[in-house]
Order: structure tokens, then sequence, then C-alpha cells
């Protein structure tokens, strides 16, 4: 009875030792996951103005995340897609003391850094005072959101920050007129098969950002069109240009994307694509812009050749083997 | 009595499993006219107003707003994208332990970044070192590699296999997606860090996504002549959207 006793003692005591060891929370090596909304503001201001606009900054990681905030001039850089190329000299802006009228705020208060417990989401206000002599142009910068990073020195060791970004593009107005064009719209002359990518390239000449809308139309050798590829208005910076896509890539979980995305991946820059497979013949291809809601309207054509060789291929192979085993039987016949 | 022991002891552990379920947790925001639970990711709204401006806004479900007045129009994200992903980044580590190094024996680390930018046209993640990996107490560095043939530098890859060639350097493989430099597309290519606050692509894509994944490898190799110390420096990761 005394060893039983022991035995469902020292069982016990396993199950007690064993539930801690379940219990226990796994252990990662610390992670940092952080993230912003919305990812751009979009400013068009006449002065005076005191624009506050709501964003959202997350902390997704399992810890609390310390950040400084940072704002920095932006340009667009050199590959015409969109992505940015951070200025270090604040003087670039128009208004050399202009990044002295932007501030976060938390909960009213101007705030330089920022604590956020984990998964929890901050809400901030971006505050830009412009006064009424403010100088007019485009003030394009990024407000960053720097993690500080630990401070560790018991190895041979490299630490990480993570550093995300909202791009504010703020137009000062009265605007210029808006100037710009056609840079680009090329696709290669000879084509095998579709889908069919365009380059279509546009520059703006303006002092303010816009985002044009346009198309491209398709028509055949006979005139009758074929169809149509909708551009997305992406932004253009101030005398920059910047290729355009098409409006299915803005959703990647579409079945038109589907059809499009191995043209899309295949390019090192933007294209719009039109997705259609077979051609046969001359086509013409136009592309329609207009640079603003109210123009001015840019029109160029261009030809392409379309013959459709992998088809016309299989068609002659599978021509020959039944060509070949009708005579085979014919002469067995014989 | 030493039964109703054993047995409390053995009620003890499945009360404290018990208790160690983890909570579930609801949100609930309600007004006179609606009572909203929330169970997906809309998580935020609004319309800030002001004398000169307003501005509206909602997080989570539409991706864009559009709101003009008599000085002003303000449009918070892109109007063509409708999208409920924030422009989010992860690190899967921020303290990258090289441990002791040996002479001629390369060390090698990895972490893994992942940027999920469906509200986005598009990204970039950028790259520099505050630093070469420096003791601080000596002064003495780790300088970056220059890879077997002596080429790779901050912006051009290049083969490092050798135990005998010294620095420290990095690499990016694609896991998700194909958004690291295509640099790296041989697997021994290496590059040097480049000093802040100057900056290069490691990770970009211009066109929408989520979760893509780059894993980022360190390597680190030293001469039997390196002095000894504690060799450190601080790695700068920037995610930004394109506008």
């Amino acid at each position: 009875m005394k060893n039983k006793l022991i035995n469902i003692k020292i069982f016990t005591l396993i199950l007690i030792l064993g539930s801690f060891l379940l219990g226990t929370t796994k252990a990662n090596a610390q992670n940092v996951s952080i993230g912003i909304f919305p990812p751009i503001m979009q400013m068009d201001t006449t002065p005076p103005a005191n624009v506050n606009a709501d964003f959202y900054v997350q902390n997704q990681s399992d810890a609390s995340v310390d950040f400084n905030i940072v704002f920095k001039p932006f340009k667009p850089a050199n590959n015409k897609n969109g992505e940015i190329e951070i200025i270090d000299n604040i003087a670039s802006f128009p208004d050399p003391l202009f990044i002295n009228r932007i501030k976060v705020l938390d909960e009213g208060e101007p705030i330089k850094t920022l604590t956020i417990g984990p998964k929890q989401t901050q809400k901030l206000v971006l505050e830009v005072s412009l006064p009424p002599n403010e100088q007019k142009g485009d003030y394009y910068f990024t407000v960053f959101f720097v993690s500080k990073p630990l401070s560790s020195l018991k190895s041979n060791s490299t630490l990480a920050s993570a550093t995300i970004g909202m791009n504010v593009l703020l137009t000062v107005g009265p605007k210029g007129k808006t100037e710009g064009g056609i840079a680009r719209f090329e696709t290669p002359f000879f084509v095998n098969s579709g889908p069919i990518p365009f380059k279509v390239e546009i520059a703006n000449r303006s002092d303010h950002f816009f985002a044009p809308s346009g198309e491209i139309i398709i028509k055949n050798m006979l005139n009758k069109e074929k169809g149509r590829v909708k551009l997305m208005p992406v932004n253009i910076l101030s005398n920059s240009t910047r290729y355009i896509p098409d409006i299915i890539q803005a959703n990647i979980e579409s079945e038109g994307y589907k059809k499009i995305a191995e043209a899309v991946e295949d390019q090192s820059f933007p294209v719009a694509v039109f997705p259609q497979k077979f051609f046969l013949g001359i086509y013409t291809a136009t592309l329609n812009i207009s640079l603003e809601e109210n123009g001015p309207t840019f029109t160029k054509s261009i030809t392409f050749f379309a013959f459709p060789i992998t088809y016309l291929l299989t068609i002659f192979i599978v021509l020959g083997i039944i060509v070949f085993i009708v005579l085979r039987v014919r002469k067995k016949i014989n | 009595m030493n039964m109703a022991k054993a047995l409390f002891l053995i009620i003890l552990p499945l009360v404290y499993l018990t208790l160690y379920l983890g909570s579930s947790y609801a949100q609930t925001m309600s007004n006179s006219t609606y009572i909203l639970q929330m169970g997906n990711l809309n998580s935020f709204a609004g319309k800030p107003t002001g004398s000169g401006y307003k501005l509206g806004f909602t997080g989570g479900q539409t991706g864009a707003n559009l709101f003009t007045g008599a000085n002003y129009k303000v449009r918070a994200g892109f109007q063509y994208i409708k999208s409920i992903i924030p422009f989010s980044f992860s690190l899967s580590s921020v303290f990258i332990d090289f441990g002791v190094i040996s002479p001629t024996s390369p060390v090698t680390r990895t972490n893994t970044l992942t940027v999920s930018f469906g509200s986005a046209h598009g990204y970039q993640v950028t790259v520099s070192q505050n630093r070469n990996l420096r003791a601080n107490a000596s002064g003495n560095e780790i300088p970056p590699t220059t890879c077997d043939a002596g080429t790779c530098t901050t912006t051009t890859a290049a083969a490092w296999t050798s135990s005998l060639v010294y620095g420290f350097g990095y690499r990016c493989d694609n896991v998700t997606g194909t958004d690291c430099n295509t640099d790296f597309s041989t697997s021994t290519f290496y590059k040097q860090f480049i000093a802040s606050p100057s900056a290069v692509s490691v990770m970009s894509s211009s066109n929408v996504g989520k979760n893509r994944r780059g894993q980022i490898t360190y390597k680190v190799n030293v001469s039997g002549t390196q002095p000894a110390g504690l060799y450190t420096n601080i790695i700068n990761y920037i995610a930004t959207p394109t506008f």
C-alpha cells in the first residue's frame, strides 16, 4: 500500500512537471513587425491651411517597439516605376524651412518618439501648417517610423533596425499649367502570340504631380476594335516620367491578373498588358491619355504584326502525321 | 485520506492546464443606433475635420478616400487599390548573433524580411549599416568583404566562397515571390553593406502583393591576425511604398 502511494506521488509529480513544460510559452528570437496605413497621402492645398490627417501605425510584434519619427524629402527613383529615392538635404524643398511645418501629433501633442505595445495600433495625426505666404510648389516627403534597435554587447553581433514609411505628396498652390505628354509608347513589332505588353511612359513637366487616366485601343487591319487596356492612374511627380501599368494589376487576386501575370513578371519595368492570346495580321494600338481630369489629352498610335507561328506549326505537324498515316494505310491496302 | 490527497494532486495539474488555455477577445463598438461586433480587419475609421480642410478615412474596409473643399483636396491611400492590407514590414530577428568567430571559419547567419503591401502598388526595402563591424573598446574593425576576386562592392555582387577571403557581407534569397535584388541570382554571390545615410535596394516590387519574403544571409570571416574583441554594428532596413 505504501509503495502504491509512493508510485502515485511520483506519477503526480511527473504530471505536474509535464504540465509546466507543456504550459511554457514558446521562446522566439525577438522579431519586429510593423505596419502603416494609409501608405500614401496626397494633398492639394492653397495656403493658408492647417491640414490634419489621421493615419495609423501598427506594432504586430510580440513585444513593445520604440520608434523615432523622422521626416525626409524624396524624389522619384531613376527606374521610373514609382520607387522613391530619399534625399538627405532638407533644403531641397521649395521652402527650406518647410520641415518645421510638419508634425506628428498624438492626442494633440507633437511627438518625435513613440512606443507601441505588442499587437497594438496607434492612431496619430499628421499636421501640416501652411502660412499664407508659403512658397508654392510640390513637397514630397516620407514620414518614417524607425524602430530603435536593442542594445546588446554580449557577443559578436549585428543588430537590425526596421523602418517603415508613409509617403506624402503635397501641392501648395496655386498650381501652374499642367504640362507633359507621352514620352514612350512601344510594343514589339513582331509577336507570335499574346498577351501583348505595352511600354507606356508618361512625362510630367508641370510644377505639380498628377495622375493621368487613359487607355489603349487595339484594332485589327479591318479597323475593327479587338479590345481596350485601361491604364492605372498612378501618380507622376513634377518634372519626372513614369511607366504606367494597366488597371488589372491593381488586384493580383483577380482572374484577369492571372491571365497577364506571366507577361507582367517577365518585364523588369511596369507594362500595360492586353490579355488576348491569338493574333493574326497587322494591328494598330492607339494610346489616349488625359494628364488631368480636364486635360490636356494626347494620342499616339503604333503598329505591330502578329503571326502565330506556334499555332501554325502545331497544325502542320498534326496534318503531317495524319497524311503520313493515311499514306501508310493506303500503301498497305494496295 | 491518502486517496483524497492523490486525487487533489491529479486535479491540480488539470486545473493548471485549463488556466493555460489562451483567451479569446472580441471588440464591440456601439452607439445609440447600432452595435457592431468586429471579427475582421475593420479596425479603424474616422472623419477628421477642421477649419480649412476635411479628411475622411477608413482603415480596413476600403483602400482610400477622396475629400474636397474650398482650399484643399486630400486623398488617403490609392484610389485604384481596394485593399485591407496595411503596408507592413517584418524582420524575423533583430539580433544576429555570430557567437565566437574563429579565423578562416566563415560564420553565416540569416533572418527573414517580410513585406505585405496590398494597399500600395509596389515597395522597396533598402539596407545600410551604421558602421563596419567594430570592437568599441579597441576601435578595430572587420572590413567589408571584397569577395573572392576582389570585385564585390556595395552595389555589385560577386562570388565569395574562399575561406581565405575575409570581411563582412550579405546576400538575399527569395523565399516567397521574386523580389530580392537580381544581383544575388547566383547562390554564392555577396555584397558589402553600404554606410548610412546612403542605402541600396535589397528587395523591391513594382506590383501589388502580399507576404513577399526574402532571406538575408550575413557572412563574416576573419584572418588569424584579426585582433580579438567584441565586434558589433547596426543594420538598417527601410521599407517604403511606391507613390
